[in-house]
């Protein structure tokens, strides 16, 4: 389960900002380009709860706060106010990217293990999961091969397979898992569907109406940072291509 | 996340840092013998031949001092820029960030490891020295070092992620500090008025206790030893101090 209640997000966007100390001593000296300070809320009052066995989507524009969102849920950044509750075995798991950590000289084999390291497993869990991993990616023979040497598609089976064995109960993704080929998607959304009936709680966030058809059980639209509609999701969807459309209008009036 | 996990997590970014650095090379990880053996010869051409000053036995007593000492700037120099550097895993990964610095200590710590491996035993059989039980003091030595580093360590790459500046005053204030330490002198041959001035600097403390331990062969010197605990508190509490209350901030920043 996860339980969000009331999260606001407040970000002080410095405009001008040099970090550096001489530009702090400079502007002691004589303020000619003074720092502004903006106050920016990339979310405003947020609350829902995802319940075991169901994934809610979360639609949203560009700029929406979408990633802001799970980067809070996840614990990356703090919220402002508000607070962030989850159950379930094995905490949180926030896929915000593939192969996040991977570096290209090292082997398939030592990112797999840093990677996992980097997500608290311990050695014995490391150990476990590494052959259940080269398994499902099916690339055995080249998990001692520098990952620079990869294909990409090489290099995406093995991201998204160590990314699906680590998953917990609770789950965050984001569209990073969308990208890939009409195959590499249905798969994705399989393992999404395959999580979901044994009991997982999964946050989709998506702007992609397929993706969310075919794996949500509710939906609900961020817009400026505020939950605006929360609902079935066939209903969500079209309201948020009306709003879509609505806002393109505004945008290029022109056409 | 418990201390297992977090030991495991360090050692997984040791063996990255380390592993790249010295990937594709043909002597990998003996490199890090390269940097201490070029400057022991360096200076004892030029304090023994040249200038003709030193304590006896020169090249053993440089080695004492040089290997912390060449500890002590690696840590820093990658300890400091440890959290920028991985900017990409702490916008995206929530795990405990402690453990970049930490890392990079760590990993300046292996390379001190090696180091003293391949040298210490031939300096003991050049240097005519022999065992004794003033040995026994080195690891509580090298424990209180290494947190002391740590401390140092874990304010200047949590500082690093909010002024840039940090990285090149650590480059420049290390070349400073090393003319104040005595690695290359001995620091009883200082004059008196300059020793007092030199032992505020606690790289001073620590080298003259691993001199001490290793090449006079004594017991350290109670006051070095105090002093170094009471630098190693102040910097293992700062660090932990200042790290703890902006970690939660550096997702933002960076």
């Amino acid at each position: 389960m996860i339980h969000v209640r009331n999260v606001s997000k407040l970000f002080r966007v410095i405009h001008n900002r040099e970090s550096s100390l001489k530009s702090k001593f400079v502007r002691m000296i004589r303020a000619r380009r003074p720092e502004r300070v903006e106050d920016f809320w990339a979310l405003k009052d947020v609350s829902f709860t995802v319940r075991r066995g169901e994934t809610l989507a979360v639609l949203g524009r560009n700029g929406s706060g979408k990633s802001t969102l799970l980067r809070v849920i996840s614990g990356i950044y703090p919220a402002t106010t508000g607070s962030v509750e989850v159950e379930g075995a094995g905490g949180m798991g926030a896929t915000l990217e593939l192969g996040v950590g991977f570096h290209p000289d090292l082997t398939g084999d030592e990112n797999l293990r840093l990677s996992a390291a980097l997500r608290g497993l311990s050695r014995d869990q490391i150990e476990e999961l590494t052959p259940r991993v080269v398994a499902f990616s099916e690339l055995g023979d080249f998990m001692d091969v520098p990952m620079k040497f990869y294909s990409s598609g090489m290099y995406m089976r093995l991201a998204f397979s160590l990314e699906t064995c680590l998953w917990p109960d609770a789950l965050l993704v984001d569209e990073a898992l969308s990208v890939g080929d009409a195959a590499f998607k249905e798969k994705c959304n399989k393992r999404l569907l395959d999580h979901k009936e044994r009991g997982g709680a999964i946050l989709l966030v998506s702007h992609s109406p397929e993706q969310v058809r075919a794996v949500s059980d509710r939906a609900c639209i961020l817009e400026k940072g505020r939950l605006v509609l929360e609902g079935p999701v066939e209903k969500t969807i079209q309201a948020f291509s009306i709003m879509l459309r609505d806002g393109n209008r505004e945008a290029a009036p022109c056409s | 996340m418990d201390l297992l996990r977090y030991g495991n997590l360090v050692k997984h970014l040791v063996l990255r840092d380390l592993g790249l650095k010295y990937r594709g090379s043909i002597f990998g990880v003996l490199w890090s013998l390269a940097n201490p053996l070029s400057q022991l010869a360096a200076y004892t051409l030029a304090f023994k031949y040249i200038m003709r000053s030193g304590p006896v036995r020169y090249p053993f007593f440089l080695l004492t001092g040089l290997l912390p000492w060449t500890f002590f700037v690696q840590s820093l120099l990658l300890g400091s820029t440890s959290v920028v550097d991985n900017s990409a895993l702490v916008k995206k990964l929530k795990f405990p960030l402690e453990t970049l610095p930490v890392s990079s200590v760590a990993g300046a710590l292996v390379q001190l490891l090696i180091a003293a491996a391949v040298f210490l035993p031939v300096a003991f059989l050049l240097g005519g020295a022999r065992f004794s039980w003033s040995l026994l003091a080195l690891p509580p030595l090298l424990a209180l070092h290494i947190l002391f580093i740590v401390g140092l360590c874990l304010s200047l790459s949590a500082g690093t992620v909010f002024f840039r500046d940090i990285r090149h005053f650590v480059e420049s204030s290390v070349m400073v500090l090393f003319w104040l330490t005595p690695v290359v002198y001995d620091f009883h041959a200082v004059p008196a008025k300059l020793r007092t001035f030199l032992m505020l600097n606690p790289m001073t403390l620590f080298t003259d206790m691993y001199q001490d331990v290793l090449y006079r062969q004594v017991a350290p010197s109670p006051i070095s030893a105090a002093g170094a605990a009471a630098y190693t508190a102040a910097a293992l509490g700062a660090g932990m101090l200042i790290f703890g209350r902006l970690k939660s901030r550096f997702a933002e920043l960076l």
